[in-house]
């Protein structure tokens, strides 16, 4: 998947947040409940999408990072339901979103460095400061570069998403993310099924 | 300490690169594997690097040596190098105890001084070449393995760069790679031909 396709879905999934976020009332639940589904498919599809490119990922690392998307969802369902401050729930989930994006993108990072590059500081026994600050680093910065701005978006939206469902009722609340995960998991297996010949 | 290579064999994609190969590594000895493209030279390397392990056979430290794995200095068959750094700061930069000063110092003995503080994308392949096995030298090791070092030098830079290896690098031995014998004469020949030593002086 090229960079205009991936940003051509934040933006997507951007507005039908702020759609969502903008309308009130049953309305402004259904849209939150579409633009949890939208998300829950961009995210779902840019980050497997992503892992699948990168063709380093083992099936295992591919189910890890399923249940770890799958956590905002359950923490805001959960602190909702608890009670919990709309604030706290949105800051927890935020941060575990980006900081899905974040390790997806050091993750990245890591595995593109250049192999023969580390093969020399490892035979050089090359001190690990210096391996992180010349090798893993800058790959991973470029990895981020691409991902930071649309984790953003993403992220942003989740947010806008969450708001309209909130100030519309709880159980729509919950209808929304329960459509936000039902997304993620159908974006789990598009991208798993098609995300090669996609990417 | 002695690397004994011991009935080693190593495949690629079913396709056999060594096979059943010997060699027994010396301190204070050099070693010249000898032999031509696609022949097992880099694999042998690798090998001793501990970048591959053997498919069979096996790569034996012998000796009182208390480290898992044989600490090296190497020459790649590709500079590898960071291109936007200077010479300086790719020689100090693999070891802590390496400072820039020194690393200037040692460069110095073989590079123009003009020379040293210029990216190394600037530098011809030679020059690059140079910088490499500086590097190589200036980390303590128990085995330099330096495969194909000087290619692109002249005859007079090849020699340069021999004579300051053989000056700096103590009893560690020395195995080097090439597809030509000449100017190594000093080192024990190791005829490599696909795969398989042929023989040993």
């Amino acid at each position: 998947m090229n960079e205009k396709t991936e940003l051509a879905i934040g933006i997507l999934c951007f507005g039908a947040g702020c759609i969502a976020a903008a309308t009130s009332g049953v309305i402004g639940a259904l849209l939150a409940g579409l633009a949890g589904c939208l998300l829950g498919g961009g995210l779902g599809f840019l980050l497997f999408s992503a892992i699948e490119g990168s063709g380093h990922v083992t099936e295992g690392t591919k189910k890890a990072l399923f249940v770890l998307l799958a956590i905002p969802v359950l923490v805001m369902v959960l602190f909702i339901h608890l009670g919990a401050a709309l604030p706290v729930s949105l800051f927890v989930s935020g941060i575990l979103t980006e900081g899905i994006l974040l390790s997806n993108g050091l993750l990245c990072g890591y595995l593109s460095a250049d192999r023969k590059m580390l093969e020399m500081a490892q035979v050089f026994r090359m001190p690990g400061e210096n391996v992180l600050r010349y090798l893993v680093l800058p790959s991973a910065k470029n990895a981020l570069e691409r991902r930071i701005p649309l984790g953003f978006l993403v992220s942003f939206a989740l947010g806008l998403a969450g708001c309209a469902g909130v100030f519309s009722l709880t159980l729509c609340v919950s209808l929304l993310l329960a459509a936000f995960g039902a997304g993620l998991l159908a974006a789990f297996f598009v991208s798993h099924l098609f995300g090669k010949a996609l990417s | 300490m002695t690397i004994q290579v011991e009935d080693v064999s190593k495949a690629f994609a079913g396709k056999s690169v060594l096979s059943h190969f010997n060699l027994e590594i010396a301190s204070d000895t050099c070693y010249a594997v000898v032999g031509e493209k696609g022949s097992g030279k880099t694999t042998l390397c690798r090998l001793l690097l501990g970048l591959e392990r053997p498919d069979s056979g096996r790569i034996r430290l012998l000796g009182d040596y208390k480290y898992a794995g044989v600490n090296a200095g190497a020459v790649f068959e590709e500079d590898r190098l960071f291109e936007n750094m200077t010479a300086v700061e790719n020689a100090a930069l693999i070891s802590k105890r390496l400072s820039e000063k020194i690393a200037a110092e040692e460069l110095s003995k073989l590079l123009p001084k003009e020379r040293l503080t210029v990216p190394v994308s600037d530098l011809t392949e030679a020059e690059r070449r140079l910088v490499c096995i500086v590097r190589a030298t200036l980390v303590p090791s128990d085995v330099l393995v330096f495969d194909e070092p000087f290619t692109g030098l002249t005859k007079e830079q090849r020699k340069s760069a021999l004579d300051y290896v053989l000056s700096v690098k103590g009893t560690p031995p020395l195995v080097i790679t090439s597809e030509t014998y000449e100017g190594l004469s000093f080192a024990k020949k190791v005829d490599i031909h696909e795969g398989i030593a042929l023989q040993q002086v």
